[in-house]
């Protein structure tokens, strides 16, 4: 374990993964300190200064400025990680923890029940992930928890056909036929030995996914469908930009800073998460792990 | 290979039938008031009877297979409801729609094709060179920006600041050229339509503007087929037949263009395939920054409006144009890679 | 032209490979000639340098960071340059089989599109007369039904049917010299007999020299008119096939020839030490570690290639194990 964290850290693109992360981990916990809420009730409904339909350049009140509507930025931004942290850990454990053991239990099984969850697994990945959550959001009514019910529908298939192929190989290797011939539970085989080796794979796939699904669920923002006005969400502050990106005549920049900072937020975020699967990946020796 | 495309024909009946039981099964989510929309054609035929009428007209209080079947009945009569959100009846909506999304779905595939075979035979072709190292830059820095950033970042690099590239799908003049009756939408591609009406400057026009939006969705999906190219292309260049082609006194462009690259593109076109519903979704993203009236565009909208028909007869339609696109890039693989061909027919 | 002039002259031929940081030679110092109408076989066990020598003679090897190619290869009187290059390759008479039909073939396209490729190639011929003839070539090359054949995928044919439109794809460039690197090994038994000897009809009907690389002794004995036996990328013995099977005069080649049954003999076969497995080159003579008749100065120097009969050359200290 040690051996391996410090494979991670020598990687040179792990290491700016585990920075970036890091660094928006540790933004997200001390979110209260960073950008003191007005309603602590509320937190995670972004501060307003007025009610201005204009954006305001950034000033003592706001220091990053605020967005149309009066949103302070700085704040949006702060709380916003939190957001997507919650959001991202929230779905891959779900998608991780259902994937995982439909694809498991399915190859340790086998037959029929292992070929209609196949093709059950073929359809998911026909279905376009964006559409299918803007679907079953509109069906069910906005909001961040429906979200993320919509985000784990769509989003175990992965985790199905990874563990299910880890899990066919795991199998047939002596240990486990050992086990097996010992008389150990079918359970107490899967638990013991198949889970632990088909483990890193599947961590690496939830590296890369949080990532992921914070960009799907940015993107239902972006295009105002996914949470409610005035949540802290960066996808949902640069829906708030999209008005001001041509500027004003003569200075296409000039509302640089409704958009700037969530962008950057955002790409550093999927950035970090992505970069550290990659990291994982390539130490366990899986180079394709998308 | 014709009993090949038979086989894969045969099997999309059962697809549709299971997409569409899935799709229909959202409406039991919904109050029957919101149901009733979905069965009705016209915003007349809405206000012109009380909902109890409505529902006992549509058999809404009758068993879910029922309901399924009368939806099915009027798919087939080409009714798919009324679109509040674009005030019109659905399938004249999708029928405006439809071209528009697969004019870009059609674009990006050719930029993931054609960019990730010339970039990617470049990159194995200077293996462990300046350019290859150049091009995996750009792949990894590529693979890793949402869409909707690189919408964003293109938009304002060619529009805002250098005035080139506008979004939607046409300009003013070339739009109104469009609309006039002396123009006939054949197929309702503007790519297509402008050269059977001998317009080459509306052409032109539409193509300039899927320049943008296509690029934007495309290059998360090409930095892997870039990828993917050059490790296929280096495998294939060590195999044996490589060794014959050049005995044979072709030039390494000819040995690369004519034997190695055409075996080393069916991963790609396998990639391709799968990159479809991942297009599909990138296009909601795109349509929306670029203002390109699409089906992304129209679901986006719809699901702003809570447009319950209009989502639902949408999920059908881009059902219907992964389906069908899934079909045309098997031929293709089929037609590159004899093995499979006669495999499957035999 | 002079009628004696060799048709392949190859003098110092030196092929090194580079692998982290380290040169080892694949073939050292490989000097060689070809008559015209001769069959050559090179023998030898695995690593000792035959395919390499096949590959540099053909023009194969790219001299690159990890590959050097040295020496002069003299074919028709002119010299060959080492390196890939494609104007030879056009031009060149010098056509290449090798050990794996299936894998030596494109599977992309049709056998009849792989043959008609040289005749477009190198004579741009139309399509409609690169198709003629390569059906004649695959009738000469013994395939009955060749309409029916030409339009088939390598991976619908045998191994055997694969080698043959191999040795079609060769005649194509009408070669004068047919490089054959293990043309049998992959098939089985029976099929290595009909491609050995269609490959014999076809040196009595055209005449065309081969150079035939195998490790198989006995199918030298039935093919080839001369021999040249390689042993770390250098040969130790060569002359013609009689004189060497009658009198073996290095102890490796002795060693090898003993170790082949004969039908009717009852007493042991003698096995030989195997060879080593390194990379490091050694002082000496490259045998002396498994030699019987190992003297003082076999570890110290290595010994030159010398006639002691009339055409019949070894590299050893103790030719024969006479002196």
């Amino acid at each position: 374990m040690k051996k391996q964290a410090k494979a991670l850290v020598q990687h040179p693109t792990g290491i700016i993964g585990i920075i970036l992360v890091l660094f928006w981990v540790s933004v997200a916990i001390l979110a209260p300190m960073l950008a003191p809420p007005q309603d602590p009730d509320n937190a995670y409904m972004m501060v307003r200064h007025g009610f201005s339909s204009l954006p305001n350049p950034p000033n003592g009140q706001s220091p990053w400025g605020t967005t149309s509507g009066g949103y302070d930025i700085f704040y949006g931004i702060i709380w916003g990680s939190r957001t997507a942290l919650v959001l991202g850990l929230v779905t891959v454990l779900a998608t991780a923890t259902i994937g995982a053991l439909a694809g498991g239990v399915c190859a340790y099984y086998g037959g029929i029940l292992d070929g209609v969850c196949m093709r059950i697994v073929d359809l998911f990945m026909g279905i376009p992930f964006l559409i299918a959550v803007i679907v079953m959001t509109t069906v069910w009514g906005k909001g961040m928890d429906k979200i993320i019910l919509a985000l784990i529908v769509f989003g175990w298939h992965r985790y199905a056909r990874m563990m299910r192929s880890e899990v066919l190989v795991v199998k047939e290797q002596e240990f486990v036929l050992a086990a097996k011939n010992m008389g150990a539970s079918p359970m107490g085989i899967f638990f013991r030995h198949v889970l632990p080796n088909a483990l890193s794979p599947i961590i690496i796939l939830m590296s890369i996914n949080i990532g992921r699904m914070v960009l799907v669920a940015a993107s239902l923002s972006f295009v105002g469908i996914g949470a409610e006005p005035g949540f802290a969400d960066w996808g949902q502050m640069l829906n708030f930009s999209r008005n001001w990106i041509s500027g004003i005549p003569g200075a296409p920049f000039y509302y640089w800073y409704t958009y700037a900072y969530a962008s950057v937020a955002i790409f550093t975020f999927v950035l970090g998460w992505t970069l550290l699967g990659d990291a994982l990946g390539t130490m366990y020796g899986k180079q394709e792990a998308y | 290979m014709a009993i090949f495309i038979f086989k894969r024909v045969i099997g999309i009946p059962v697809t549709l039938f299971i997409l569409s039981l899935m799709i229909f099964s959202l409406v039991l989510f919904l109050s029957p008031s919101e149901r009733v929309a979905v069965f009705v054609s016209s915003s007349d035929a809405l206000q012109s009877a009380s909902l109890e009428e409505l529902i006992e007209r549509y058999g809404l209080d009758q068993p879910f297979y029922v309901q399924y079947g009368n939806w099915v009945k009027e798919l087939l009569r080409g009714n798919l409801g009324w679109s509040s959100s674009a005030r019109m009846p659905i399938s004249e909506a999708l029928a405006l729609r439809i071209p528009a999304t697969i004019e870009l779905l059609f674009a990006g595939q050719v930029i993931l094709l054609f960019g990730g075979i010339y970039l990617g035979t470049l990159a194995a072709e200077k293996e462990n060179r300046f350019t290859d190292h150049c091009i995996r830059l750009l792949t990894i820095v590529g693979g890793a920006i949402p869409e909707f950033l690189v919408g964003l970042f293109l938009l304002i690099l060619f529009y805002v600041t250098f005035d080139l590239l506008p979004p939607g799908r046409l300009g003013m003049l070339s739009t109104d050229i469009v609309n006039a009756p002396a123009f006939v939408k054949y197929t309702g591609l503007h790519l297509v339509d402008s050269l059977l009406n001998g317009q080459p400057h509306v052409f032109m026009d539409a193509f300039s503007h899927l320049i943008l939006p296509s690029m934007a969705y495309s290059l998360g999906g090409l930095a892997a087929t870039v990828r993917l190219m050059r490790s296929s292309l280096l495998d294939n260049l060590s195999r044996g037949y490589v060794p014959t082609a050049r005995l044979k006194g072709l030039s390494n462009r000819q040995v690369m263009t004519r034997h190695v690259r055409r075996n080393a593109m069916l991963p790609v076109i396998t990639f391709m395939g799968m990159r479809i519903p991942v297009l599909l979704s990138g296009s909601v993203i795109v349509e929306t920054i670029f203002n390109f009236p699409g089906m992304g565009m129209f679901i986006v909208t719809a699901a702003q409006g809570l447009d319950f028909p209009a989502i639902i007869a949408a999920s059908l339609a881009v059902s219907v144009i992964i389906i069908i696109s899934n079909l045309i890039v098997d031929i293709l693989y089929t037609v590159l890679n004899p093995q499979i061909r006669l495999d499957i027919s035999r | 032209m002079e009628k004696n002039q060799p048709l392949l002259t190859v003098s110092n031929l030196t092929v090194s490979f580079k692998n982290k940081g380290r040169n080892v030679n694949a073939v050292n110092n490989l000097s060689l000639s070809m008559e015209k109408g001769e069959v050559l076989g090179l023998a030898g066990e695995s690593g000792s340098g035959k395919t390499v020598t096949a590959m540099a003679l053909a023009g194969l090897l790219a001299d690159s960071k990890h590959t050097s190619v040295k020496g002069d290869i003299f074919f028709n009187g002119t010299p060959l340059p080492t390196i890939p290059n494609t104007n030879r390759f056009k031009s060149q008479r010098i056509s290449m089989i090798f050990q794996d039909p299936l894998q030596s073939l494109n599977p992309a396209f049709t056998v009849g599109r792989q043959i008609q490729e040289v005749f477009m190639v190198r004579k741009k011929m139309t399509k409609r007369r690169a198709r003629a003839l390569s059906l004649d070539l695959l009738r000469q090359v013994k395939i009955s039904s060749p309409e029916s054949v030409a339009p088939q995928y390598p991976h619908q044919l045998s191994g055997g049917m694969c080698q043959r439109i191999m040795i079609a794809i060769a005649l194509a460039g009408e070669p004068e010299l047919l490089i054959a690197d293990e043309p049998t090994t992959a098939l089985d038994v029976t099929i290595q007999a009909q491609i050995l000897q269609l490959l014999r009809q076809l040196h009595h009907t055209t005449k065309t020299p081969i150079l035939l690389i195998t490790h198989d002794l006995g199918i030298i004995a039935q093919f080839c008119h001369s021999l040249a036996i390689m042993l770390e990328g250098n040969i130790i013995e060569k002359g013609r096939v009689k004189d060497i099977f009658a009198g073996p005069l290095h102890p490796y080649t002795r060693g090898l020839l003993d170790s082949i049954p004969i039908l009717g003999r009852k007493d042991r076969l003698k096995a030989m030490a195997p060879p080593r497995h390194s990379v490091n080159p050694v002082r000496g003579c490259s045998f002396h570690g498994r030699c019987p008749r190992k003297k003082k100065i076999c570890e110290v120097k290595q010994p030159e290639l010398r006639e002691q009969e009339p055409g019949h050359f070894v590299r050893c200290f103790t030719p024969g194990g006479l002196s």
